[in-house]
């Protein structure tokens, strides 16, 4: 395998199918409080898959256990194979909290530079990185601008590129198209797909029905436990009306009979 | 390596940030300015009335207090009461107003120099010369200190060190706070980024500005308002890097326990007021034995008493060198804490 300058591995270019995350029986809880119980799932190699339920379904919960950054009361987690929280295989994981999580006081550049040297960059190659990320959320007018500056969308597009910096193999995504504009959002997808074809592992949390339809694969969580896992087309024909909508909605009201706040 | 990029970060961020920069260089200027002006013109002489006194028997006290003629006793009672005088002398009679102990004790010295002299008049000349030479104060001989040493440079040692505890503490707390709530603690640890790197990297960022600091800090002191202190840059550097790093470790810990800046804020009563107490500003050689121990507690003690020593007695390393290792065992144990907490952003 070819190496780069950072003495990694390059990664091979469309390899699909591989199974990249693998959870098994997580089981989480805050206090008393059973937040995930016993989930299972895997995500292979070139695949977006969707992470959808109501607010309060454990959505976020299941990705930071999944990346390593809260522990877990039961199960494991693997990510090529290695028992996750594993240090070595932090540095292949983009994440995108719901936050922005980056420094107001630095500039754009400055924060990519800085994420992509955490992950293991040389300077060189995080600095050219960077400017290559800028271009790619569309922000390279903007490099050496303040983030306080910056408006919520051009911050949200900056996150994203912070997740990317590295170039890592799995990437994370909670609920990355919030309070964007539609053609954000489709500039956003439009990078989901580019980096899909390159083999990455993708999984995207969302509430937006048509951003869920773009996955390969959706997870349905409700109450901590996965209501349905298929493809959106499969999902569809379990429900009269035949959206994913409906199948949502229908999850939703199903919770609510059963005395459960969403 | 990684500790670096963190620390390369948190000082882009500082000199970034001008107002956070001026806080640290220039707060303790002021303060200090401050404090120097205050105690600089602090009240010497007390105010004393006197009733019907002659100007011979005024010039008895004209060293230790404002003497100022008044025709009768009612005069200077309402004098005194006005807050014109501090005390007046009537006779045999000595009054003062009693608020403040200082200008009390002040008050008091005059009062009995004045009576002394008084009653040295009245003796035979013969015995009057003799009674005097017994009166007569000695000279002491100063071991540290001199002529012109004041309050103020018994202070400044002090205050240099709670200066830098206090900045240090709520910068330092309040960046790792931020970086909780805005989410980069989260970020920043999906990376093979190691909790001790993360501290380590605060470490150095911050400890270079509280280097800067204290530099800043001994150049005003001793070259503009010309403190009576033995210039051991290099040693009163050392002691304040302890002192920054001590109180670095501190606020990053207490930031732990704080879900916003409010909260950070309401640890400054508990944390940051007692040790101002106990870093010198009172003697506490009389007080209770349990208030001793309090005061152990308290990693500004061990600075304070550290500074104190090198600034004021000439100290070296080797007598300094038990308050370094306290302030060492501090940092040791407030920074293996807060690795540990952090545990919560990710078990490794």
């Amino acid at each position: 395998m070819k190496k780069t300058n950072d003495g990694k591995s390059e990664k091979a270019g469309a390899e699909t199918g591989l199974n990249i995350i693998h959870a098994q029986d997580i089981y989480k809880q805050f206090g008393d409080e059973a937040v995930l119980r016993g989930i299972d799932l895997n995500v292979s190699s070139g695949e977006i898959v969707g992470i959808l339920g109501p607010s309060g379904a454990g959505k976020t919960t299941l990705i930071k256990c999944l990346i390593g950054t809260l522990g877990l009361n039961r199960g494991s987690v693997f990510i090529h194979g290695v028992a996750m929280p594993s240090l070595c295989m932090m540095d292949r994981i983009g994440y995108m909290a719901q936050q922005d999580a980056l420094y107001d006081d630095l500039t754009g550049f400055q924060n990519l530079v800085f994420y992509g040297r955490l992950k293991g960059m040389r300077k060189r190659a995080a600095k050219d990185q960077s400017h290559e990320l800028m271009a790619l959320v569309e922000l390279s007018g903007d490099e050496s601008k303040k983030v306080a500056h910056y408006s919520g969308g051009m911050k949200r597009r900056l996150s994203l590129a912070a997740a990317l910096i590295g170039d890592p193999d799995v990437i994370v995504l909670d609920e990355p198209t919030v309070g964007i504009d539609p053609v954000l959002r489709e500039l956003f997808w439009q990078e989901f797909g580019r980096l899909k074809a390159k083999g990455r592992a993708i999984m995207i949390t969302t509430h937006v029905m048509d951003e869920a339809e773009k996955c390969d694969r959706l997870i349905l969580l409700r109450d901590g436990t996965i209501l349905e896992n298929g493809s959106p087309e499969r999902l569809k024909q379990k429900t009269p009306k035949g959206t994913l909508e409906a199948v949502f909605l229908e999850s939703a009201k199903r919770q609510i009979t059963e005395g459960r706040t969403v | 390596m990684k500790t670096m990029v963190i620390a390369g970060r948190v000082i882009r961020q500082i000199t970034g940030d001008k107002r956070t920069l001026a806080v640290m260089l220039i707060a303790p200027v002021i303060i200090l300015s401050l404090l120097y002006c205050l105690l600089a013109f602090n009240v010497t002489k007390a105010n004393i009335d006197l009733v019907g006194g002659n100007r011979a028997a005024a010039d008895t006290i004209a060293d230790v207090a404002n003497v100022t003629a008044v025709g009768n006793a009612e005069e200077a009672e309402s004098r005194l009461k006005a807050g014109e005088s501090d005390g007046y002398i009537d006779g045999d009679r000595f009054v003062a107003e009693g608020t403040d102990p200082a200008i009390t004790a002040l008050a008091k010295r005059a009062f009995s120099q004045y009576a002394m002299k008084q009653r040295l008049s009245g003796l035979p000349q013969q015995f009057a010369a003799q009674a005097g030479n017994i009166v007569e104060q000695p000279q002491a001989v100063l071991l540290y200190g001199g002529e012109n040493y004041g309050q103020f440079d018994f202070l400044a040692p002090s205050m240099m060190g709670f200066i830098i505890f206090f900045l240090v503490f709520l910068l330092a707390g309040i960046a790792f706070l931020r970086e909780r709530i805005s989410g980069t603690m989260d970020r920043i640890l999906v990376s093979s980024l190691r909790r001790s790197q993360l501290v380590a990297g605060y470490f150095l960022g911050f400890g270079l500005f509280a280097a800067l600091q204290t530099i800043v800090i001994q150049i005003f002191l001793v070259y503009v308002l010309k403190i009576q202190a033995y210039e051991n840059f290099a040693l009163i550097l050392v002691v304040n890097l302890f002192v920054a790093g001590t109180s670095l470790a501190m606020g990053t810990l207490f930031s732990a326990f704080a879900r916003n800046e409010f909260q950070l804020f309401q640890f400054i009563p508990i944390v940051i007021i007692p040790q101002v107490m106990f870093c010198g500003l009172f003697n506490l050689r009389d007080t209770p034995l349990a208030l001793q121990y309090l005061a152990r507690i308290f990693p500004l003690t061990y600075g304070a008493d550290a500074l104190r020593s090198v600034m004021l007695r000439g100290a070296g390393l080797a007598d300094v060198w038990q308050d370094l290792a306290a302030m060492f065992g501090f940092t040791l144990l407030f920074l293996t804490l807060n690795i540990r907490v952090l545990r919560k952003y990710r078990a490794i």
